[in-house]
């Protein structure tokens, strides 16, 4: 947990994930998610996927991890915005990133993305963190 | 490809326009601190405040908090259905892309959420759903249409918690893309 404010272009350390097929069952399950591209590799490859797909929640979540694990328990996520741009399949590495944008005592925007191992843009974004009275 | 509409896709697009500025309201129950932590392990996260009540005390938080996009990922809050009333993709027939409009192919692609107040154990939660855009739009893999729905989640006090616009793409059968 940080203190200090992070100024603007600060870059977080980036978070490092290789999300597997165990992983995708635990979030289907935990979501209450049946959609089979999430587990079903042949109903994947039926609708012209690679293999079965993270889902893009769960993208969302690792890149939010990123955001409040580096940030620290005295900021707090209060705005989000992103965009799907590849899908991606388990054992293919997740690199989340975030780099400060604007940055006042109590706000901070970061810009945020997620490339997956092959360099492929999976999410990009934007987060808003409020510092937590 | 063909450069055409897909007849499926179009009929979607149609009645879901149709369906837009529609709103229903749902009580979602009470989340509770062992859903809490099933989620945060399922995203990775050994952060103390989704286990612990006592780290979550001591971080400023009456109970276990969820993590951030817990409650826009809940992707069917109910018992849900038998499995011989589900699509062939594994979702609720209940649900537009259901009946004629099964082959249709839908996925995440994006989210603006707003996030007012955490969410910790115990809080009941009321969500109301809108309907607020369907688009129809050309790309490199043909037509595919962009629905957004707004999910605004509400304690049982009335205390907005989480409001976020998630929008869904869909697409025509993967044998009509070839």
């Amino acid at each position: 947990m940080t203190s200090t404010i992070p100024p603007v272009g600060t870059e977080l350390a980036p978070l490092r994930h290789v999300p597997t097929n165990l992983q995708l069952f635990r979030y289907s399950a935990v979501t209450w998610n049946a959609h089979r591209i999430h587990y079903d590799q042949d109903y994947a490859s039926f609708e012209g996927h690679p293999g079965v797909l993270v889902h893009s929640h769960l993208h969302a979540a690792l890149m939010l991890r990123l955001v409040t694990e580096r940030l620290g328990s005295e900021w707090a996520v209060r705005d989000v915005a992103y965009r799907m741009r590849h899908s991606s399949v388990p054992g293919t590495e997740l690199i989340e990133s975030a780099r400060v944008v604007e940055s006042t005592p109590d706000r901070v925007v970061l810009e945020v993305a997620e490339h997956d191992a092959n360099g492929n843009l999976c999410l990009e974004g934007t987060v808003v963190a409020v510092r937590r009275s | 490809m063909s450069d055409a509409v897909h007849p499926l896709l179009q009929r979607y697009y149609e009645l879901a326009r149709e369906r837009i500025g529609r709103r229903s309201w749902h009580d979602r129950g009470v989340v509770d601190a062992r859903t809490i932590a099933r989620y945060a392990v399922a995203i990775g996260s050994s952060d103390q405040i989704h286990f612990d009540p006592e780290h979550a005390r001591a971080a400023g938080y009456e109970d276990v908090v969820a993590p951030p996009n817990f409650l826009a990922s809940i992707f069917d809050w109910t018992e849900g259905q038998p499995e011989d009333r589900l699509n062939p993709d594994g979702t609720d027939a209940d649900a537009e892309r259901s009946g004629e409009l099964s082959g249709l192919r839908g996925m995440g692609a994006g989210e603006e959420m707003e996030i007012l107040q955490p969410l910790v154990a115990g809080t009941h939660v009321i969500e109301e759903v809108e309907l607020v855009d369907v688009v129809m739009k050309h790309g490199s893999r043909g037509y595919s249409v962009f629905v957004t729905q707004q999910h605004t989640f509400s304690s049982g006090a009335g205390d907005v918690l989480n409001i976020n616009r998630r929008t869904v793409v869909v697409r025509a059968p993967h044998e009509e893309e070839r």
